[in-house]
Formats: C-alpha cells, structure tokens, sequence
C-alpha cells in the first residue's frame, strides 16, 4: 500500500472582476476586502498555515497585483518602521510575507471554477492538495481544528481521492450550491453524488460544497475530460467533475466545516463578518463592543 | 459685497505609509479602505461634488495606484456587466469616474502636509481652493456638505482669507488637536483671533478645535515656502502652522462647525464605528445585519 502524502499545498483562485463588490473592487481584488484591519486574504492564508500548508498558490487575473505586493516584503515601509523605531508593526507585516511560500499563476479567460484549478496543474504536480475560493474566509473556533486541517485529517484516515468540505443549506440553497448526497462509512461520509444547483425538487439532499476541497492529483484528468458545453453553466464546473469521479468509484468524502465562515464577496454576510471581527478584535474590540451597545439597536 | 469667484478646487493628500492602518496599508493606500461597499475616498469626492468641486486633485505617493484606477473607466469590466445586462451597476461605476476631474501629483518625500499642499501651487493657480485630508470622510447626511459650508463662509464675509472647519472638543482634545480662539462677527460667523497648537486645558478657555477641512487663498503658498521645518513638531511642514502666521500676519480667518458625520478612516476604532453606522444604514443590508447582531446576542 502507498504511504499518504503530506498535504502541504494550497490553491487559491482568486481571479474574476468581483462584481458583487462593486464599487470597491473597481480598482482592487475582492479578497482585499478587510475584515476590519487585515485583508480577508491574510486571514485565510493565516488559517491555511495553522493547518500545516506550506504552499500557496494564487490563480490571479488583472488587477491583482495588491495581492502579490501583500504577501511581499515592502523595503521602503519597513525602513520607514525601523527609523521610526516601530518594531512591533515591522515585524508584523515582515510576518505576513513569511507565512508561506507564494507562487502566482494567471487565469486569462474565466471559463469556471474547474479551469482555474486546472491551472495549477505545472505547479501542484503529483502532489494532493487543498482548495479554497478567495472569498470564503474560514476562521477556526477557539479550541476546534481550523478549515483545512479538517479536510487533511479525513483524507489522511481514508486516503481520499477528493475532500468536499460542506454546511447544511435549505431549499434556496439547493438552487444555489452544489448538492452533495452521502452515506455513512464508518466515521466518515461518503459521497455518492454531487450534483450543481440542483434546485429542491431533484434531491433531498441539503448539503452544500462550499469553501474548498482537498484533491489528489487525478482531478486534473477529470477536469481535462469535462466539456464545457454540456457543462453547468456552460463552464468547467468541479461539482461535474467531481460527479464523473464518484461514479467511476473514486473515493470522495464530505467535511463539515465547523469554523465560522464569511463569504466577502456577499455585501451583508462581508459585514456581519466585519462587525464579528470587529468585536474580537484585540486592540479595538473593547472599545467597539461598547460602541455598538451605545447604538441601541 | 458679493464676490464673482467660484471656487471649484479641492486639494486631497493621500500620500504615506498608513501605518496607522497596517496591515491593510501593506499593499494598498489608506484612503481605499472601505466604508461598507464604498472605498472612503468615494464619499469625500462625492460629498466635494455636492459642494460644487468640479477639479480634484490628488496629492499621491507610490503604491497609490488604485485611486487613479478607481477614477478611471475600466473598460473591460464594463464590457462585462453590458454583456451580462448588469446595467444598474455599470451606470454606478461609470458615474464614479464622472465625479470630477481629477488631476495628480506626487509628493516624492513626506516632508509634511504643507509640504503636500505646496505641490499643487501650479494646478490651483490664482484661485481660492478646499483641502481636506483623504483619510477623513465626512458625511453630510442632509445637512450642507463640508466643502459647501467653508464656500459659504467665504463668500458671505468681506476680505475673508481662510476658512477653517472646527468642531467642539473636550479638556482632552485641547492636548490634541489645533485650538482656535474666535470671536463673534455681526454675520453670525465667528473669526478666528489666534491658533494654539495642542495648548493643553489651562492656556486656553476655548474649546474649539481646528479639524479636517480648510479654505485658502493662494498666498498660503508664500508662508509655506516660508515655513522653517525645524521649527515645527517632527521637523515637518505643517499646514497649521502657516496658517497660523498669515493670522499673526493680519489675514482674516474663520470658522465654521462641521455639519456632518466624521468619520477618521486612519484610526481603527474610529474607522470600525463608522463601518457599522454606515452598514446599518445600508438600505438593502441594514436591518439583516441589525437582525444578525440581535439575534445572536452579539452585544
């Protein structure tokens, strides 16, 4: 038997012209967005590191560049810092390029979810990996495993060839998300179908694939294999990949996430989120909390 | 007397680290962080346009780049939401860069803010003009924009000079900000007689402090050039200070009591504050984002 592979990468796709965020991502990349002080991006990639992942790769398109300069050192800044004898702030955004290594690669057209992973493929190589969308900040519970160390974990006691990490959603949902259907095995869940936007009628499922996923190489060949024409959507969609996969008996399982999640790129769940943060936060949290209780809402 | 001028300029430094902001600021300038949807330099353009402001000119530094992007058209994001028959929100985006016309100049070393203002010396001309600093927004909210209020005082007062916007201020903020002593005029302004710089509670009985937003004519540019930066706190050139001299030196100066909401986008709290307000009174998001904090009793 094969020993499991060490999950130590992580793809990030981030390209698109963020037009739910509008105006803001005007000019700036969606994942920008801060939750108070740090971009959505940092917590992310922060999280993904708590969770062993040494690699990052970012699938961008134009108008990214913040992106590469965040997670790069800025010498003029830390000068400035140093002279001004701000060593805590110096190392602190020192620590932001160090999280990880960074790699970049750029999706030119946007043909869909799958064709951006599909990107990675030169980089990834033979090795698995994990998958989370730029917008959907996950941030672990105090005392709980983080996002992507859950995926890790299942995938390490079954030697999964795909993790699909999933919430309970509800009929809406059903017409927005990914659908999974599963059975139990053992302590897991086992999918045995994944179908895309299925709407409440055609499952009785109401488990939604959102965040990320963990995959083992062999889903490039099935993103090769997908045609975009009879696609949904008429994209390269992993839910159809993933659906060609369980049906030719590869193993998937589903992870629920038990962090909190903040999708950035939906105006209202982005400023829930903002406002949660806000109040934990360790320099203004006090101060902020007593605000809000001052508003009398 | 009536004067004939229009005063359709504003001055807006946005040049510098952040590093009050970092780590946000890494990557990107101050003066976008969002307030809800909106980057907060949007609002103080838009509030400048409803004051009249037809020029904006911007005083940047490196790494500012997106407000020029953000003021641009940006055509292929345009092409997109025509293709997908997103109409509102182009027309949206497409009004931002309609705004003003906006002028830059770089400000190469941060020697200051009068340092940044004296950049603009050959853009502004012989016309009086607004400055108001990029990392304060402030919102009108019905009441008269900012920039309105500084040109009305000004062209409602004979021989006025500067215009400086005030707010009331506490014991504590005499050990923070610029206090102004004034006195009344028959028009219901007040002039203002003397500036202190951070004077603290005893020198002074005033409690009128000088804030984000200022008129001035185009000599301010003669006590700049005059300022000597090893006379000032941090050895910079600070725009208080010149200002303090064309007093001294006889100028009319004065005042009005800001209006609006302000909001210091620079500081955490303060920036986190208006985030919120602004959120709950978001006309699609706002009660579902009051509902989430209820129902989670998250106060």
């Amino acid at each position: 038997m094969n020993k499991i592979e060490k999950v130590t990468k992580l793809v990030i796709p981030v390209a698109g012209y963020g037009t739910r965020s509008l105006p803001f991502t005007k000019a700036l990349p969606k994942v920008m967005l801060p939750l108070v002080d740090k971009p959505g991006i940092q917590h992310i990639v922060e999280e993904a590191v708590k969770s062993g992942i040494k690699e990052v790769v970012f699938v961008t398109s134009t108008n990214q560049g913040a992106i590469e300069d965040h997670f790069d050192y800025y010498y003029e800044l830390e000068d400035k810092l140093r002279k001004a004898g701000k060593l805590d702030l110096l190392e602190q955004i020192r620590k932001v390029s160090d999280l990880a290594h960074f790699t970049y690669t750029r999706q030119k057209e946007q043909l869909g979810n799958a064709h951006a992973v599909w990107q990675t493929e030169p980089i990834v190589g033979t090795a698995p990996f994990c998958v989370q969308w730029g917008d959907d900040v996950v941030i672990a519970k105090k005392g709980e495993k983080s996002f992507l160390a859950q995926m890790i974990e299942i995938y390490e006691a079954t030697d999964a060839d795909a993790v699909v990490a999933t919430i309970d959603t509800d009929d809406e949902g059903a017409a927005k998300y990914a659908i999974v259907e599963t059975v139990p095995e053992g302590d897991q869940y086992r999918a045995t179908s994944i179908i895309e936007k299925p709407g409440p009628d055609k499952t009785e499922s109401r488990l939604a694939s959102v965040s990320g996923f963990l995959f083992k190489p062999v889903i490039f060949k099935y993103i090769k294999a997908l045609d975009p024409k009879k696609g949904s959507g008429g994209e390269y969609v992993l839910a159809d990949a993933l659906k060609a996969m369980i049906k030719d008996g590869k193993k998937v399982y589903t992870s629920h996430i038990k962090g909190r999640r903040i999708d950035i790129g939906n105006k209202l769940l982005y400023m829930q989120g903002a406002v949660e943060v806000a109040m934990e936060h360790d320099e203004i949290g006090k101060d902020f909390k007593k605000y809000l209780k001052s508003l009398k809402l | 007397m009536k004067k004939r001028l229009s005063i359709d300029t504003v001055v807006i430094p946005v040049a510098g680290y952040g590093t009050r902001a970092l780590p946000f600021t890494k990557a990107l300038p101050k003066v976008m962080l969002p307030l809800v949807d909106k980057p907060g330099i949007q609002y103080i353009v838009e509030e400048a346009v409803k004051s009249g402001i037809k020029q904006v000119i911007f005083v940047t530094s490196s790494n500012q780049h997106s407000i020029e992007d953000h003021f641009d058209n940006y055509f292929e994001l345009e092409e997109k939401l025509k293709a997908a028959g997103k109409t509102e929100i182009l027309k949206e985006i497409r009004k931002v860069s309609d705004l003003a016309e906006f002028v830059y100049v770089r400000q190469k070393e941060q020697l200051g803010n009068a340092h940044a203002v004296a950049l603009t010396k050959r853009l502004v001309k012989d016309q009086p003009f607004c400055v108001q600093w990029g990392d304060g927004v402030v919102l009108s909210n019905g009441s008269t924009p900012l920039l309105q209020q500084l040109k009305d005082a000004y062209l409602n007062t004979d021989n006025c000079d500067i215009v400086l916007a005030s707010i009331e201020t506490d014991d504590e903020g005499t050990n923070k900000y610029a206090i102004l002593e004034v006195e009344p005029t028959p028009n219901g302004l007040e002039k203002v007689v003397a500036i202190n710089e951070k004077p603290g509670p005893k020198k002074t009985k005033s409690r009128i402090a000088s804030t984000n937003g200022y008129l001035l004519t185009p000599k301010v540019f003669d006590y700049i050039a005059k300022l000597n930066p090893k006379g000032s706190a941090g050895g910079e050139l600070v725009l208080a200070d010149a200002i303090k001299a064309m007093i001294d030196d006889g100028y009319n100066a004065y005042t009005v009591r800001v209006a609006g909401r302000a909001i210091d986008i620079g500081n955490k709290t303060e920036y986190a504050k208006g985030f919120v307000e602004l959120a709950l009174a978001h006309p699609e998001i706002g009660p579902s984002l009051k509902k989430h904090i209820k129902d989670n009793n998250l106060i």
